[in-house]
């Protein structure tokens, strides 16, 4: 008898379903704002799917080359290829172990800055943000100098005190690897993870205690599920990074006969004969992208239907902290015992071998040798050759992402097109696909289909315009979910003010997308600072970016020059980073997620 | 005055969603106009396309066919098939949630429907408008605070200022009082009313919240499935309603079927308590099958027999709930159960015996279809 | 908390350093040797007519694009410094010390394939990886006739005029002398096996292929004894760092003595023991891609590599020069190993083409796959 028992939702509210097919009669009109985006934004979603298609193209042509003859011998010898199985089970060990450890300690972390009373939370926020700019590579030299069975200190003194045979901990392993892969991806976890928790409506969890569960069920039953979304997020992101990255699958892995995924594509493509022979990677890369094609699409719709309970009330409002009472020290333990392993020491590890005129492990005799040696011979062209391109992709890649991935998510978002879910999976693709595939695609394509004055190949253009579309997914990602939270009437409440789509746009919508939208910057622009991958594989003496420098440094045998060259990149960006969050402040890491 | 003229006149709008492989008529064939001055409501339940409708107004939505005419401008349909963006329809709006900026000051958000316009303002007569305006809402003085700063009724009395502030020919209100709670929405009520009849604003209102319609509506339209099932006074849709619908969704009504047996000056309906008289009802005729309608409030409540009366029918107190100002006495007779609204002074307890009077002047006799 | 690592004084007087160290330049010895270098190309133009236009051509596209990676410090750009000051030139040189010799290879024939400029004006290359680049292969390098441009280039060329000789790279057993005592070294390659230490190898079987000449192991040989040798791990040639660490004990097959000899010169425990049945001369050759963008520069580069004088500054940067040039002290050397009973193959361009069995990437493979997947 009374009103307000009908709980359908209202139809046509803030996320209206497509509208049935128009009637017929309907006349040509004036483009809508809308159909003008999704036909810009057609062109870069072509690229993406055409670099794919390429790719799986490529290997189904002798040696890889687009006028190689048409075969399927790339298929047969990659599949009747023993060691291939190897690298695939090796691979999903790597991957599996990363991912394990990055999703641990980035959890946790959040966990206890985001819900317990720990503090710290600018710090650690600061903190994480700066890991990002230690290279891997000496990463996993200090790891290999601490716990490498034969001369890894650690090892050594706990040889000493037990009096072993042998080195207790060999971290030359698959599970070694996948550690200190999942080290260096805990901080992106941390993030996406932390942007997770702080959209969540704190009721939903301050409803689970009063309920009479305990802080762990709580955490169990209640927070993660609700975080569920980031969790995958991250996890796939942090897959895909630990699947093509190079570095540490080839120091730590290669020298000690493990093969995973990105060192057997390594050695495949560069064969000491100079004939390249791409087949073999391709058909490899096309049976990822087919994988990855799958994981996307069923990754998009466990997240569609994980949104259909996500509450998100746009208050930030945040559930009481838990009191760590007296097991605070465990927590300073945990954070001081994570920034110790996975920054200070490594960062000290490069220090050490920047004054040493060749690689040494830490003693006395060693110390003896030290000198600024490294610093005083480096090749000064070269290096500032190097800063000069990392500045110039620092500035564009992301600016040109956070542009791409804003426009995405507009027609994702905001509009009713059939398609927009088309190019919500398009943006999402390079997450799921390495972008090893994506500039081995590129590359291709600027060799033979670009030349003269519009000669793509080993330009800056191509270097930013392929680290941009990459950057896409992740970009999307942070603006889905930041548009998701601005309610629909803050525009439409422009709208009726008189303003103009692009006006309201303008005014309403982009001032309360800057918090995401300059945090998403900055994390684009360290993560552009730190690529290799792209860099490397297309790359060319015009466009040597820093940490490419620093690792063909390393490469050749000058690890001493490297670390000098990653010490210099690590004091002129870390005072950059801190000066981007304090300017920032407040509306950085807090604002990430309100609206 | 033609209906092109009107502040708004909407005629057989349309408006579908699939809703997987079925169609959902939204809005079915609805056609209203509004006078100068008036406020106008639109009411029902969630989903009976009351929103919809306003949006169409709005230009947040487009139909899928029908004309809307605001002010003499076709803004949507009619032979060219316009569309005017919602933008470049002369209307202020208050959203249900606000839609207050959070990056603005109070100011700014007053100011920028001004801001915007095509035709720029000086920015001394923007300052005077914004003030006028956020005076005629009682938030003079708040002008640097930031928005979000503000009350929840603040808030919404700010929306209101930002869609008056450039003084449109007609104010779409879609539930502005719903996020409020019970008490500061009741002020609210009276203070919206008055404001807007101080003003002469016409509006158009959209509550599924009856006591806000009934109290502050010109006339309402009550919705259903699309559809205007009724239009009226408040008066008329309160004591008339023409459907079981109507009758049921706004306020509280008891139910009592019966078939109509004939009419002299009046209409006689037998029902199984007996022959009631009702007044003459137009379209019904003897033998239809009828519901007799009457609210909770005109039902008088004997605790002694009253004697021979028309219109008494007998039953068993059956649970008496004090709510303030009022009881609310629910007296079972035979198997349904009777709600009565009595001073607060009623004696009766449960298993009282009691008379019910049923004044014919407050019976309302609905066709049952 | 990073920043606390390094207190604004120490980064400071650090960048102060380097920026002095990178004006400052060159030693006494280097700059002796450019004006000697510079006397000598003054005559050498003055002589010939050809090399004088060159000179010319050189200077009017006014730069040198260089991917050219030598593992001694210094080495590269003091060799461009005193190539510029010889000539009396001022180009812009784009030199990054890229070592990927066969990834050099690769993208080079890969641009040349896509009618793309080459990202090297001159392109360093081993026999195989020349001959796979020039006429025979990819067809991507120029055709020159050094000697009407250098006269003294004489019998360095290869004999399709397609390179130049450089230096000579003998391979062998780099060891840590820290971890491997003298009385424990092995004189022949099935010594290796026997020896109980963590020897390393590299990924891509370096110089095991051409073991398989006939003269050497043959390739059953070869294969027979890949079945046998089971190396604790993988590193390229260049890695040396790995070895003077103390990660691993030895690296075998290393691609050069002379890079053990850049890392002993800076203090590093390492030395090389040539073997006597499988000692391997490795010369590099330097050519100029069909589609350099700055073909004249490049040419005089690589025809001033093989003068006496930068032949000498080889030796002293990257302790190896080519031991065809009179006066060779690499030359010298394997005189001296010969004399102990040292079996050297030459894997020089010709014996490459002579040989495409060994190189043939179904072979090369196979040893990879004998060497690295156990």
């Amino acid at each position: 008898m009374s009103t307000g028992t009908l709980k359908e939702a209202e139809a046509g509210r803030a996320a209206p379903p497509a509208p049935a097919p128009r009637p017929a009669r309907r006349r040509f009109r004036r483009p809508t704002p809308t159909g003008l985006l999704a036909a810009v934004m057609t062109v870069p979603a072509l690229v993406i799917v055409g670099l794919l298609v390429l790719v799986v193209y490529l290997g189904f042509r002798a040696q890889g080359s687009p006028d190689g003859a048409l075969t399927l011998d790339n298929y047969t010898s990659l599949f009747g290829n023993a060691q291939v199985w190897e690298v695939v089970r090796n691979t999903v060990i790597y991957v599996a172990v990363s991912l394990v450890v990055a999703l641990f300690f980035g959890t946790a972390l959040a966990l206890l800055v985001e819900r317990t009373d720990f503090g710290w939370e600018r710090t650690v926020n600061t903190a994480m943000v700066l890991r990002i700019l230690i290279p891997g590579f000496f990463t996993a030299m200090g790891w290999i100098f601490l716990f490498h069975p034969r001369i890894g200190a650690v090892n050594q003194w706990l040889m000493d005190w037990f009096g072993l045979e042998k080195g207790p901990v060999n971290i030359v392993s698959l599970v070694g690897m996948g550690f200190v892969e999942g080290l260096g991806l805990s901080a992106l976890v941390f993030v996406m993870v932390s942007g997770g928790l702080r959209s969540l409506d704190g009721s939903l969890e301050e409803a689970a205690r009063a309920s009479g569960a305990g802080p762990w069920t709580v955490l169990r039953r209640v927070t993660l599920p609700l975080v569920y979304p980031s969790l995958l997020g991250a996890g796939l992101f942090a897959a895909t990074i630990a699947i093509s990255s190079l570095d540490i699958p080839l120091i730590m892995g290669l020298s000690n006969r493990v093969h995973v995924f990105s060192s057997y594509l390594y050695v495949a493509t560069n064969p000491s004969t100079g004939v390249t022979e791409y087949g073999v990677p391709a058909a490899f890369s096309g049976v990822m992208i087919l994988m990855a094609v799958g994981f996307s699409l069923w990754y998009i719709r466990s997240l569609r239907s994980a949104r259909k309970y996500q509450v998100v009330t746009g208050k930030g409002y945040r559930p009481a902290k838990i009191r760590l009472g007296r097991w605070r020290w465990a927590a300073y333990l945990f954070v001081i015992g994570y920034f110790l392993w996975s920054t200070v020491l490594p960062v000290l590890m490069v220090v050490w071998i920047s004054l040493l005129p060749f690689v040494q492990a830490p003693s006395a005799k060693a110390m003896e040798t030290a000198s600024l040696d490294n610093y005083a011979n480096l090749d000064w062209d070269y290096v500032l050759r190097g800063l000069e391109t990392t500045v110039k992709v620092m500035v564009l890649a992301p600016t040109f992402a956070v542009l791409l991935s804003l426009m995405f998510s507009f027609l994702v978002v905001r509009s009713r097109l059939r398609l927009r879910y088309g190019f919500d999976f398009v943006a999402f693709l390079p997450q799921a696909v390495p972008s090893t595939i994506f500039a081995f695609g590129a590359l291709i394509a600027a060799l033979y289909w670009t030349d003269g004055w519009y000669s793509l190949y080993g330009t800056l253009a191509l270097l930013v315009g392929v680290m941009a579309l990459v950057q896409v997914a992740f970009g999307t990602r942070m603006f889905n979910a930041a548009l998701m939270q601005i309610h629909v009437e803050l525009e439409e409440a422009a709208a009726m003010s008189g303003a103009s789509s692009w006006a309201a746009v303008r005014r309403v919508t982009l001032p309360l997308l800057r918090p995401v939208a300059t945090y998403t910057w900055l994390w684009l622009a360290l993560l552009s600072l730190r690529d290799l991958t792209v860099p490397t594989l297309l790359g060319s003496q015009d466009t040597l970016t820093l940490s490419v420098a620093s690792w063909t440094l390393f490469n050749s045998g000058q690890v001493g020059a490297s670390s000098a060259v990653t010490l210099l990149m690590i004091c002129f960006m870390a005072p950059v980073v801190v000066v981007f969050l304090l300017l920032t402040r407040g509306r950085t890491a807090e604002g990430a997620t309100k609206s | 005055m033609t209906a092109d003229s009107r502040p708004l006149a909407v005629e057989g709008l349309h408006k579908r969603f699939a809703d997987r492989n079925t169609t959902v008529k939204a809005v079915d064939d609805v056609s209203f106009e509004i006078r100068e001055g008036e406020l106008y409501t639109l009411l029902g339940p969630s989903g009976c396309g009351k929103t919809s409708t306003l949006r169409s107004v709005a230009g947040l939505e487009r139909p899928d066919g029908g004309r809307i005419v605001i002010d003499g401008t076709v803004v949507t349909g009619g032979p060219a098939d316009a569309f005017v963006p919602p933008n470049k329809r002369d209307i202020g709006m208050v959203f249900q949630s606000y839609g207050i900026w959070p990056h603005m000051t109070v100011f700014d958000n007053a100011a920028f429907p001004l801001q915007v316009a095509k035709s720029k303002l000086p920015k001394k007569v923007i300052r005077e408008r914004v003030e006028q305006a956020l005076a005629a809402v009682h938030l003079a003085g708040y002008e640097t605070r930031m928005a979000t700063r503000l009350s929840g009724g603040q808030q919404q009395r700010l929306a209101l200022a930002r869609a008056l502030v450039r003084r449109p020919k007609l104010l779409l209100l879609d539930e502005p009082l719903s996020n409020l709670d019970a008490k500061l929405r009741q002020a609210m009520r009276a203070e919206l009313s008055s404001l807007q009849q101080q003003l002469g604003i016409t509006a158009l209102y959209v509550t599924h919240d009856q006591a806000e319609a009934l109290s502050m509506s010109s006339r309402i339209a009550v919705m259903s499935a699309g559809r205007i099932v009724q239009e009226g006074s408040p008066r008329d849709i309160y004591q008339r309603p023409a459907t079981r619908f109507v009758a049921d969704f706004v306020g509280t009504t008891n139910l009592l079927r019966g078939t109509v047996t004939g009419g002299n000056g009046g209409t006689r309906v037998r029902t199984e308590l007996g022959e009631l008289a009702a007044p003459e009802t137009a379209g019904v005729k003897a033998g239809d099958a009828v519901l007799v309608a009457v609210r909770p409030e005109s039902v008088r409540l004997h605790l002694a027999d009253p004697g021979p009366a028309p219109n008494v029918v007998r039953g068993e107190v059956d649970r008496v709930m004090f709510v303030g100002e009022c009881v609310d006495c629910h007296v079972r007779v035979g198997e349904a159960t009777w709600v009565t609204r009595q001073p607060p002074q009623l004696t009766a307890g449960p298993g009282a015996e009691a008379w019910l009077e049923l004044p014919a002047e407050a019976l309302s006799v609905i066709a049952d279809r | 908390m990073r920043s606390r690592l390094f207190p604004g004084p120490v980064l400071a007087s650090l960048l102060a350093l380097g920026l002095t160290a990178a004006c400052g330049g060159s030693d006494a010895s280097d700059d002796a040797a450019a004006s000697a270098a510079a006397a000598a190309a003054k005559t050498r133009v003055a002589e010939n007519p050809a090399l004088a236009d060159l000179v010319a051509a050189a200077k009017k596209e006014g730069a040198l694009d260089l991917n050219w990676g030598l593992h001694g410090r210094e080495a590269a750009k003091t060799l461009v410094d005193t190539f510029q000051k010889a000539y009396g030139l001022s180009l812009k040189v784009t030199l990054t010390p890229d070592q990927n010799m066969p990834g050099n290879a690769a993208k080079l024939s890969q641009q040349y394939k896509a009618k793309s400029p080459s990202s090297t004006d001159a392109f360093m290359g081993n026999a195989e990886l020349t001959l796979n680049a020039g006429p025979k292969g990819a067809d991507a390098l120029q055709k020159v006739d050094w000697q009407k441009i250098a006269p003294w280039t004489k019998g360095l060329a290869t004999s399709d005029g397609v390179a130049l000789t450089m230096l000579d790279q003998l391979s062998g057993f780099t060891y840590n002398t820290n971890l491997i005592k003298d009385s424990e070294l092995p004189k022949t390659a099935r010594d290796v096996l026997a020896l109980k230490k963590p020897v390393a190898s590299t990924p891509y079987a370096a110089q095991f292929n051409v073991l398989g000449a006939k003269e050497a192991m043959g390739m059953d040989g070869v294969r027979a004894y890949l079945r046998d040798f089971r190396p604790a791990g993988y590193f390229g040639c260049g890695e040396l760092s790995r070895l003077a660490s103390g990660e691993f004990a030895a690296l075998w097959i290393s691609c050069g003595k002379n890079l053990a000899e850049v890392y002993a010169d800076q203090g590093a425990p390492l030395k090389t023991v040539i073997l006597k049945d499988a000692a391997v001369i490795s010369p590099w050759y330097m050519s100029v891609p069909k589609n350099a963008r700055h073909p004249n520069a490049a040419k005089l580069w690589v025809s001033w590599l093989t003068t006496p004088e930068a032949q000498k500054l080889l030796f002293e940067h990257e302790f190896a020069d080519s031991s065809k040039v009179p006066g060779s002290r690499t030359g010298k050397q394997i005189q001296e190993y010969t004399a102990q009973g040292v079996r050297f193959t030459s894997v020089s361009y010709e014996f490459a083409a002579a040989h495409p069995e060994l190189y043939n990437p179904r072979f090369k493979g196979e040893l990879i796959k004998l060497l690295t997947a156990k």
